[in-house]
């Protein structure tokens, strides 16, 4: 078997939401559709629950160019059980917003930036390149704010501007630091990043860069909880423990 | 040259910090803005800069330029470039809604 099978639970819920676009009028499709696909990607997270359980752990090097080089997608157990999670909290999560969103808030693209959030959040859990989390981190809070302003009340425009705000700020901080870590060891990829940073030893600049995450993920985690007036799918605590767990 | 590309870097967080401490909320998203360029800027220069030739294999030089670090600032501007409109756009219609822009105002204290 292909290992193509770990792009799935990224690419169906983005492939949904392009797809809930066109269909912004019509309430009935988007429920549906939104509903089968994420059923669809519960059974293929449980299917690749099952198969790293058997087979180990998989990776896919996207556009088959090699490991250090390229952007690598990972498998390991720890990752699809998140991304499985990730999927039965967005399906409850849908069942919940068909009683609760009304006509005029599903035609402005409610489902779409639900899907969206999918996307980035299994982006997140499944890859294994540095600067690719950056850019799925960014996919998910693109849609977060998206769904924190959605309804446009005077309250949500009021708080999206400071969420809004203090991501910006984290996500600059994070860039910094991706650039940090890459002068250090020369490599993005997470699976070479924890050997390089092994033979570094623990040296004063790693300490450093290792901080500079800590205040990465510190402002934007107490942040996306306190300010989440959407269904965000699952907290972040999980990928910050996933990033420490590479960098020591 | 890494020290000068450095020191700008630096100019530009500052400005971007003293940009995000006004009131005026489009001060503050132009203050985002900078902050973004200097990260970029760091970017570049954490790559090291002119090491070598372009990075093809034609050239058949002794050493070559890292290109990473350039296709991760274009991933990230074209990031920010997104953050950036998103802002614009919902200060716009905040102070639509809410009539002002003065982030004084906007502190949410009264449970309205």
């Amino acid at each position: 078997m292909n290992n193509n099978i770990i792009i799935l639970p990224i690419i169906i819920p983005m492939i949904t939401a392009v797809l809930l676009i066109f269909f912004n009028k019509q309430e009935k499709v988007q429920k549906y559709l939104s509903a089968v696909s994420s059923v669809i990607n519960i059974g293929i997270s449980v299917f690749l629950v099952h198969y790293v359980h058997t087979n180990g752990i998989i990776s896919l090097e996207v556009g088959d160019w090699k490991a250090p080089f390229g952007i690598v997608l990972v498998a390991d157990m720890y990752a699809i059980l998140l991304v499985l999670t990730a999927n039965i909290i967005v399906f409850a999560c849908l069942l919940f917003s068909y009683k609760i969103v009304d006509y005029n808030r599903s035609k402005f693209f409610y489902y779409s930036g639900v899907m969206f959030l999918l996307t980035g959040v299994s982006g997140a859990f499944l890859t294994g390149d540095l600067f690719n989390l950056f850019v799925f981190y960014e996919v998910m809070l693109m849609s977060s704010y998206f769904l924190i302003v959605h309804g446009n009340s005077k309250p949500q425009l009021r708080e999206t501007i400071k969420y809004i705000l203090v991501n910006v700020i984290s996500s600059a901080l994070f860039v910094i630091s991706v650039a940090f870590l890459y002068a250090v060891t020369g490599t993005l990829n997470m699976a070479d990043l924890s050997l390089r940073v092994a033979e570094l030893g623990s040296s004063g600049i790693i300490a450093a860069i290792s901080i500079m995450y800590l205040i990465v993920f510190g402002l934007k985690e107490p942040f996306s909880r306190f300010f989440s007036g959407c269904p965000a799918p699952i907290r972040l605590r999980q990928q910050l423990l996933r990033l420490y767990l590479v960098l020591f | 040259m890494e020290i000068v590309t450095s020191i700008v870097a630096g100019i530009l967080f500052m400005t971007a910090t003293y940009l995000m401490l006004s009131k005026s909320l489009l001060r503050i998203i132009i203050g985002t803005g900078l902050l973004s360029h200097g990260a970029h800027l760091l970017i570049l220069t954490m790559g090291g800069l002119k090491k070598g030739t372009v990075p093809l294999l034609d050239e058949h030089a002794a050493s070559y330029v890292d290109p990473l670090p350039q296709a991760l600032i274009l991933t990230a501007i074209v990031i920010s470039f997104g953050v950036t409109a998103f802002f614009l756009v919902l200060a716009y219609r905040s102070y639509q809604e809410l009539g002002t822009d003065d982030m004084d105002q906007l502190r949410g204290n009264d449970q309205k």
